[in-house]
Parts: structure tokens; sequence; C-alpha cells
């Protein structure tokens, strides 16, 4: 039975957000296991937002910085 | 109530995550400083206000993206919110990830990482409308949920949800941009697929 791509990746991003419902989780997951086209599409979308998020974490903050707050919080009036 | 004499313990080890935040916000190192600063600063005094045991990330996000909007985004131009266009579902996969990635017999992660650099993407990131950039960061960077974006934003979950949605596809966008402009990929690709010269 055609499987309805298009009402899939509608889903995408609530699936991938892990904010689509059980219901939609269960009929996504199952979609993904019988349509290598979707699944590959969702891979790919993971694999950007990966990217994403490790181009732009945590650089190291500068010690200059540390300082500065530290001393804002000890000098301010509470 | 959370007691002032345990902040410094409690918030400095968010520091690297909020300045981070605050560069891609800023988008300049000196800002970032300042408005990470900032934000220490209106957290400490309001800190009898914060109730122990909740999500104390959620709340030093809050109090940055206040800070930001009334400190920093002031002196920029805030044009209004428009769609800049609409950018088609998996607009960028549809460029890259079936043609290219299938042509060149790679898995879409080296495809990616031989695409962009990361100084691309993390200027695809900031080249985003603030009421993009921010869901986009809280959403894909810091993993926060729907319902805690809105009440960081303090926006209803839809308005996150449609500002995350066409965030992403916008940043796809820019990414394809880099793509091609550095890879030599069509520029303007419409409808015919397999243009090999």
């Amino acid at each position: 039975m055609a499987c309805d791509c298009d009402d899939i990746c509608r889903d995408l991003h609530l699936y991938l957000d892990g904010e689509a419902t059980v219901a939609v989780r269960t009929v996504i997951s199952a979609h993904l296991e019988c349509c290598p086209s979707c699944a590959d599409a969702f891979h790919f979308e993971s694999q950007v937002r990966m990217a994403v998020a490790r181009c732009c974490c945590e650089e190291p903050v500068p010690e200059s910085l540390r300082v500065r707050v530290l001393r804002a919080i000890y000098t301010a009036d509470p | 109530m959370a007691d002032q004499a345990t902040f410094a313990d409690d918030a400095l080890p968010l520091m690297p995550a909020l300045y981070s935040a605050a560069l891609r916000l800023t988008r300049n190192p000196s800002d970032a400083e300042d408005l990470v600063s900032e934000t220490y600063l209106r957290a400490y005094r309001s800190y009898g206000t914060f109730t122990v045991g909740t999500n104390l990330k959620a709340w030093m996000y809050r109090i940055l993206t206040n800070a930001y909007i009334s400190e920093y985004r002031r002196r920029q131009r805030r044009p209004a919110e428009t769609d800049l266009g609409d950018v088609e579902n998996l607009y960028l996969y549809r460029r890259l990830g079936g043609d290219t990635a299938a042509r060149l017999g790679r898995s879409a992660e080296d495809e990616l990482a031989s695409l962009f650099t990361e100084h691309e993407v993390r200027q695809a990131v900031e080249d985003l409308p603030d009421y993009y950039r921010l869901p986009v960061l809280l959403a894909d960077v810091e993993g926060f949920s729907y319902s805690e974006i809105a009440e960081i934003l303090d926006v209803p979950i839809g308005t996150v949800m449609s500002r995350l949605h066409r965030g992403r596809k916008q940043l796809h966008k820019r990414l394809y941009d880099f793509a091609a402009r550095h890879r030599l990929l069509p520029q303007e690709p419409e409808a015919g697929p397999d243009d090999r010269s």
C-alpha cells in the first residue's frame, strides 16, 4: 500500500523535535521502516541539525568575562 | 526561593552556553561579553524570585533574551516580521541530499561536512532575523522544548512552531546558497534535476 510521504514529511520537525504525540510517532516510525526515501530525508534533516548544534555550541568563555561577571556579582547591591 | 549566596555556584556553569548564544545573537565578542555580563547581573538581582528545582537554564535564557531585546536589538533597525519568501519543505535535502549525495555515494554527514565550513554554518544562523534566530538557537542548539521556548520568548507555542519551521527553512536556503557559491552547484536550481555537464 502506498504511504503518504507528504503527510509524513509535514510532521518531520515535530518528530525530530520529540514533540509528536505517541500516535503520530508510531505512524512515522512505521513509515520510515518501509520507506527508504523518507528515511533518507529524516536522516539528512537530523544531520543538518547536528551540524548546526555542533558549530554553534559552547565556545570558550574569555577569562576576562568570567572575572568581570564575578566582580559584578560580588560588588552588586543585593 | 533561591538563595543569592549560591547564585555563582548555580549559574556560572551555564556561562559557556550563554556566551555562545550571546555570540550568535550580537554577532561580535565585545557585545556578547556585555550581554552575558548584563544577564548575570540581572539574574543575580532577581535570584530571589527563582524557584529552586525549576529549570535554571531556561530562566537564565529568558533573562538573556530580554536583555538582548532591550539593550542590543534596539540599536539595530528592526524589520517587521515578514516571511522572507517561502521556501519549500525539505529544500536543502532535495537540492543536496538527493542528487549530490547519491551521485557522490557518500553519507549525508560527509556530504554536509564537504559543503559548508563551520564558519558558514554559524554565518547562516547569524544571518537569520531575530524572530527566527532565537527559536532556532533555543531548539536546535540548546535543545529546549516548544513549551520552554514559548516561556523564554513569551510567545504562544503555535508562534514558536511556525517561527521554528520557517527559520529552519531559511537556514537551509542560506546553507544552500553557501554551497552553491563555493562548490559551483547550480545557483538557481529549478525543476530540471540532472544537469551534469
